[in-house]
């Protein structure tokens, strides 16, 4: 029986042996997609990677100095004309500057006023009264000369007398003189110099709060041309950096036209022209076929940025913008539920072009 | 004659047990530690064991294996795109990380990153959760064999993959590597945050052909572009597999192994074979008194050794084959594949090895005098 035995067992171990190579081949199920890829629809095309974005680019507007905002007036979504403020910097800090230039200015035009206020008119009466003074003496003095003239013809006084008391004449005249001089300097009032002086200093001042005026407006950010508000990052109390910021506090933009800028390799680049034909097509649960027309071809290669939002931004081989209008719409991508900063898988039509495959040999 | 020799051969019960089991044995320990060998070469292939959608797989053209690859630029993806006939082409993201464990522990993690939109590469089946939750923030799918590796971790649950978040949102059935590392699927993003990368991030690039008639042109279109090179599955595998054999002691080892199973059968089956002869010889000798030819004894013999060869090879296939099943159904960390290939080639080594242990016996056989019936066994 053994022979038996062993010839079963055999025969149910090749049935085994023949299970596991069954078992063991296992070919993978062909798992559809989650989403369609973006298939490219010509017999040659060229791919590239495009964003959609305002016709004339979103402006990413920049804070003049770093500081805290303490207004934001607009909000996303607002139509705004060009000079409109966006937002308020604080200006304390020029505020205080302009209250001392004021109260400096407010000096100034003391000094200026008391120029013109000059002569002090309590000043005066001393004075005429000094030249009435002046005045008497004078008529005392000539009375004695008289006097003495008279009295050295009766023989009664001294020819000495007489010329003591014509040296008394003389001084009362010089003080007179001197009485009436100083009168009339007082009365004069300020001197055109000093004045002069006092003037300038005083429109410096008001020149210089004029400049801390323009740059407190300044700080006052507006809009650099109409737009559309497209992204707020800044709220009231936050502190914005300079114009080196990485975001920009806000992001206009003309909504009225949608354009989407393609990045083309530009081993690539050979391969498409500016008549070539374009199609985009969105990413996502619902992805949108857009016909795409090109309205320019940026003349000026330059290093990758790369958009598919890795952790930094690296720089690779160089590319070439296309730019191209949306087809089909009113241009605002309406309808198709597109949004600026929204990447778009872009082909090119290149099958008119001949070239090898990928074209990379013919550059 | 036919009767005679195969009763002569279950006539001797000791004799003919010995002479199976010991070819059973060479057969088994040949297929089983071929299958063995296969399986891990085929566990080396990674991500090529699970992704079932793409027909080319764009990798630089000194890729070796399939765990050093280059990194390709995303740009590179726009350029086999646009190559004529491409269906679709899409970034594929492997990669390893440290991810730290609720118990404090740490555990190296393979990180496998999907295009964020199609989820090209995708797992190939769900256990648990939905694939489309991919989709939602630091989102991650785990292997399912993973799950333990990374501390029992459940749906809902938050890992730390290099310091950053990330929330288990299913479980999926996948191949294991070599390392049997723990395995994660996330997006393409996503991974790339996991992981620091360089200035390019694109593992492999993922190709379906538009037209698979054309797949050979697509191939060669790609390849022109320089820079890169397109490889089947198979042939990517079969890159893989030829690296890890030269490159790394596994094949050497396993050749020793199989080479042993093959040297064992040998001497086993052929020095029982010969002394099953020898004690057989005085019947040779009858049957050649009887008239029969040294050579209609020789084909005899020859007989003998196949019917035993065969049926030994069938108790040995079928050991090995339980083995491979077994090891296939429990999912464990070995990993065996037994391929039709390797049983015929097991086959004819164990026809070479009985025909071998059989020749020694044959030359007594056919010289056998018909005197020796008479006499002692010389």
């Amino acid at each position: 029986m053994v022979r038996w035995a062993t010839i079963v067992l055999s025969i149910i171990g090749v049935i085994i042996a023949v299970l596991a190579v069954t078992t063991g081949k296992r070919t993978l199920p062909d798992a559809p997609l989650a989403r369609p890829a973006s298939v490219n629809p010509f017999g040659r095309g060229v791919a590239a990677l495009g964003i959609v974005e305002p016709a004339g680019r979103a402006i990413e507007v920049a804070a003049p100095d770093p500081g805290l905002v303490t207004e934001v007036f607009v909000n996303v979504g607002d139509v705004v004309t060009k000079g409109q403020p966006l937002m308020q910097l604080d200006t304390r800090g020029i505020d205080s500057q302009i209250i001392r230039a004021e109260g400096e200015m407010k000096a100034r035009e003391a000094e200026v006023q008391r120029w013109h206020a000059i002569p002090r008119a309590e000043d005066i009466p001393p004075l005429e009264a000094a030249v009435q003074r002046a005045k008497a003496s004078l008529t005392d003095a000539q009375d004695k000369l008289n006097r003495s003239t008279d009295a050295v013809k009766s023989g009664a006084m001294s020819a000495r007398d007489v010329a003591s008391a014509q040296a008394s004449v003389d001084i009362a005249h010089a003080e007179l003189a001197s009485a009436t001089a100083a009168l009339d300097k007082l009365k004069a009032g300020g001197w055109k110099a000093d004045l002069d002086v006092a003037q300038a200093n005083l429109d410096s001042t008001k020149a210089q709060i004029a400049a801390l005026q323009v740059l407190k407006d300044r700080l006052t950010v507006r809009a650099p041309r109409d737009g559309t508000v497209l992204r707020r990052e800044v709220e009231p109390g936050e502190y914005v950096q300079g114009p080196s910021m990485a975001n920009a506090p806000l992001v206009l933009g003309n909504l009225t036209k949608l354009h989407v800028r393609a990045q083309v390799d530009e081993e690539d680049f050979a391969l498409i022209g500016s008549d070539s034909k374009a199609v985009g097509r969105t990413r996502g649960a619902s992805p949108q076929e857009l016909q795409l027309s090109i309205v320019r071809i940026e003349p000026f290669a330059r290093p990758k940025l790369n958009l598919s939002g890795a952790n930094s931004e690296r720089t690779d081989t160089r590319i070439i913008d296309v730019i191209m209008s949306i087809d089909g719409t009113d241009g605002t991508g309406g309808g198709f539920g597109i949004v600026p900063g929204q990447a778009v898988d872009v082909f090119f039509d290149a099958t008119s072009k001949q070239s090898s495959p990928g074209g990379s040999k013919k550059r | 004659m036919f009767r005679i020799a195969l009763r002569m051969l279950f006539g001797d019960r000791t004799k003919y047990i010995t002479l199976v089991m010991s070819l059973a044995f060479a057969t088994m320990l040949m297929n089983q530690q071929g299958a063995i060998f296969l399986g891990l070469l085929t566990q080396a292939t990674g991500p090529l064991q699970n992704v079932g959608q793409a027909d080319l797989w764009v990798v630089d053209p000194g890729t070796d294996w399939v765990a050093e690859y280059r990194p390709l630029s995303d740009q590179k993806v726009g350029r086999v795109r646009s190559v004529a006939g491409v269906a679709w082409a899409e970034p594929f993201f492997s990669n390893y990380a440290i991810t730290e464990l609720k118990n404090g522990n740490f555990k190296r993690v393979q990180i496998l990153g999907l295009s964020r939109t199609t989820l090209a590469g995708r797992p190939p089946e769900m256990v648990e959760g939905r694939l489309e939750d991919l989709w939602t923030p630091d989102a991650i799918i785990v292997e399912i064999k993973s799950k333990d590796k990374l501390g029992g971790v459940n749906i809902g649950d938050t890992l730390k993959i290099n310091d950053k978040r990330a929330v288990v949102v299913g479980f999926c059935k996948a191949r294991q590597g070599f390392e049997s590392n723990a395995i994660i699927y996330t997006t393409f993003d996503n991974a790339t945050r996991f992981t620091p990368v360089g200035r390019k991030a694109i593992s492999y690039i993922l190709v379906k052909v538009k037209n698979p008639a054309e797949l050979r042109d697509v191939q060669k279109r790609i390849d022109a572009l320089g820079d890169v090179i397109a490889l089947t599955t198979d042939e990517f595998r079969t890159r893989t597999m030829n690296y890890i054999t030269v490159a790394t002691g596994i094949g050497f080892n396993f050749g020793i192994t199989i080479a042993l199973g093959f040297v064992v059968g040998l001497l086993l089956s052929a020095s029982v074979f010969y002394q099953f002869t020898m004690e057989n010889l005085r019947q040779f000798a009858t049957l050649k008194a009887l008239g029969a030819s040294g050579w209609v004894l020789a084909g005899m013999v020859m007989a003998q050794a196949l019917v035993v060869g065969i049926i030994g090879y069938g108790i040995g296939v079928g050991l090995a084959g339980a083995f491979t099943i077994f090891t296939v159904q429990s999912e464990s960390e070995l990993s065996a594949k037994l391929p039709w290939e390797l049983l015929v080639i097991s086959l004819v080594a164990m026809l070479l090895t009985v025909a071998l242990g059989s020749v020694l016996s044959l030359r007594r056989v056919i010289g056998v005098s018909p005197g020796a019936v008479f006499g002692s066994v010389t």
